[in-house]
């Protein structure tokens, strides 16, 4: 992307090394890279220069992206050497005798190391140098514009990234972490993302947030609020089963019923069975049962217990008379000693 | 033939291919989100699918759009057993009268005599459940009675039961009558009412609860198709065989709202 940038550069550049060219002059410009194979990496573009050397340089891209901080003319030969924000650019061309053809060179140095382009020119007849002028200068505009509007578009994703962090917390939706929090099973990703450096305000707010979710995670809320997510607990480097492990002792003591109730099914036994008997899913909705603060644990509770149970074998379907007596779950065993608890 | 048969197996890899962490829910099950197949056990596998045949006879007298019609109950139809309304045989009720009673109440009597008004009779009803069970892709359904009693060589899949419900998604009267908690019906002649609730107890005991259908025969078990929309999404579970419906049901609905 640089390397294109400063080749752009370059181009909107040439009018001023060829300080020597007639006004309105078309001239067709070849660069290749040296060492590249024959057909690759060769660009040919055709470029108007003005008759007037004070023209020729394009004003926006001089002021605002390449200084211009040497440039000689010795006879046949110009050099030029200029300041860009993509690095340095020093170019030479040396003209036949008519100043119909010239040959050059082109070494551009930026962080990323140093690219030499060879060219060739030649005149191939007149132009208009101000309307071509005019159409440059639009097109640098609109570079411009379509630059500060993609820089404005990252700078949103960005803060909209920070923002959606910060809820992920809030929500317990670990998925609106991104990529960010995948950094423990996929480092590449955050490797990548990190190289920019634009990113590592992200990288460092989103890290912050997901070891905040984390944290939550191993709490009754959190794990509530994150129902159990097995892929969160997964990027967090935990499983679902040791943080129930470590929540369900300390809620079975404080009788947190909503934890207990969906989680925790040998400690909410206890309650079951003196809280949820005769608990009839359809007398319940008629309004029949008990309408208490044990009714949401009771239907939590029954209905993981009753999930909870022995596979039906696979033989054909032979209904029992009484569907409630096919449990043979451990803890089904358990709930089906309350009476009436499974309505049909 | 070759492609149908190579994605006749891929289908069956697919439902191959879904998770069964819920073993014991019924004989054979499956959950969707978002039409996405989430769990599955046995999804394949032909059952009698009690009165989730009403889902079928539902479409159809929907997709006749007859409904204004009125019909005469057959004594065929009066005998019927099982869930009923109490029909008597020379009632004249609207066809959607019977079709209320058919999805809300399960009522064999009105079923019976909604397909007799629709086909004629019960036989040629059937046929046209089969054509269009046959149509919608069903290929492991063959109805042999238009109620879904208990009959010889009468079954579906969760699978083809699943297809079904969503066919009956696009039918807004379904989804009115389905979530519909009473329903109460008057002959032709005003001279006799029926006031009746909906057979589907998460009705107003489960947020989010649409419907669809329950059954149940002593062959079937007890089934259902569970219905539940939330916060824009929405859970389809077919149970078949399954004792704890309810609370399967529940369970199942929970954990898919929840999953991600």
């Amino acid at each position: 992307m640089k390397q294109r940038r400063l080749a752009f550069a370059a181009i909107l550049s040439f009018p001023l090394a060829a300080l020597a060219a007639q006004d309105g002059e078309q001239w067709e410009i070849t660069m290749n890279v040296p060492g590249m194979p024959s057909g690759m990496g060769g660009m040919t573009q055709q470029v108007c220069q003005d008759k007037d050397p004070k023209k020729q340089v394009v004003p926006g891209q001089q002021s605002e992206e390449c200084k211009i901080t040497d440039q000689k003319q010795s006879g046949n030969k110009t050099s030029i050497t200029l300041n860009c924000p993509q690095g340095r650019m020093y170019l030479e061309n040396t003209y036949n005798a008519a100043r119909t053809e010239y040959k050059g060179t082109m070494r551009m140095t930026s962080p990323q190391g140093e690219t030499t382009m060879n060219m060739s020119a030649r005149k191939v007849g007149a132009c208009d140098a101000t309307a071509e002028r005019k159409k440059r200068e639009a097109q640098v505009a609109s570079i411009e514009r379509q630059s500060a509007q993609a820089q404005d578009m990252m700078r949103q994703q960005r803060e909209m990234q920070i923002g959606q962090c910060a809820e992920a917390v809030e929500t317990m939706d670990y998925g609106k972490l991104g990529m960010y929090g995948q950094c423990k099973q996929h480092p590449e990703y955050c490797q990548t993302m990190g190289s920019d450096p634009g990113n590592k305000q992200v990288m460092t707010a989103c890290a912050a947030r997901q070891a905040e979710y984390c944290k939550r995670y191993r709490t009754e809320a959190g794990f509530l609020k994150a129902k159990a997510d097995a892929k969160a607990a997964e990027a967090c480097g935990l499983s679902v089963d040791q943080v129930k492990a470590e929540l369900c002792p300390g809620a079975a003591k404080r009788e947190a019923l909503a934890f207990l109730g969906r989680y925790c099914l040998a400690e909410a036994k206890p309650l079951a069975e003196k809280h949820c008997a005769g608990r009839d899913f359809t007398a319940l909705r008629a309004g029949k049962g008990t309408r208490d603060k044990y009714d949401d644990f009771c239907m939590a509770y029954l209905s993981s217990a009753s999930l909870a149970q022995a596979p039906r074998p696979d033989a054909p379907s032979t209904p029992t008379a009484n569907p409630a007596d096919a449990v043979t779950d451990g803890v089904t065993q358990g709930i089906n000693k309350l009476r009436g608890l499974f309505g049909r | 033939m070759r492609a149908w048969f190579a994605l006749a197996l891929l289908a069956a890899g697919l439902a191959q291919a879904a998770d069964d962490p819920f073993p014991g829910a019924g004989e054979a099950y499956l959950v969707k989100r978002d039409g996405r197949v989430l769990w599955a056990r046995a999804a394949d596998r032909p059952l009698a699918p009690a009165s989730l045949a009403k889902m079928m006879t539902a479409l159809l007298a929907l997709e006749d759009g007859r409904l204004d019609g009125v019909a005469a109950v057959s004594a065929a139809a009066a005998r019927a057993a099982g869930a009923r309304l109490g029909l008597r045989a020379g009632d004249r009720m609207r066809a959607r009268d019977l079709l209320g009673a058919t999805v809300v109440r399960s009522a064999n009597d009105a079923c019976r005599a909604l397909a007799e008004h629709l086909a004629g009779s019960a036989a040629s009803f059937v046929e046209r459940m089969n054509a269009r069970a046959s149509a919608l892709g069903m290929g492991d359904t063959r109805f042999v009675d238009p109620c879904g009693h208990d009959r010889p060589g009468q079954h579906s899949t969760a699978a083809d039961l699943a297809r079904l419900a969503e066919v009956l998604l696009g039918e807004p009267e379904y989804l009115r009558l389905a979530r519909m908690p009473k329903l109460t019906l008057r002959t032709v002649d005003g001279g006799r009412s029926f006031a009746f609730s909906n057979t589907n107890a998460l009705l107003g005991r489960y947020e989010g609860a649409v419907g669809l259908k329950t059954g149940y025969t002593s062959k079937a078990g007890n089934c259902l198709v569970a219905l539940a929309e939330r916060n824009g999404v929405r859970v389809l579970v077919v149970l078949l065989n399954a004792p704890n419906r309810w609370w399967n049901a529940v369970g199942l609905l929970d954990r898919a709202f929840e999953a991600p």
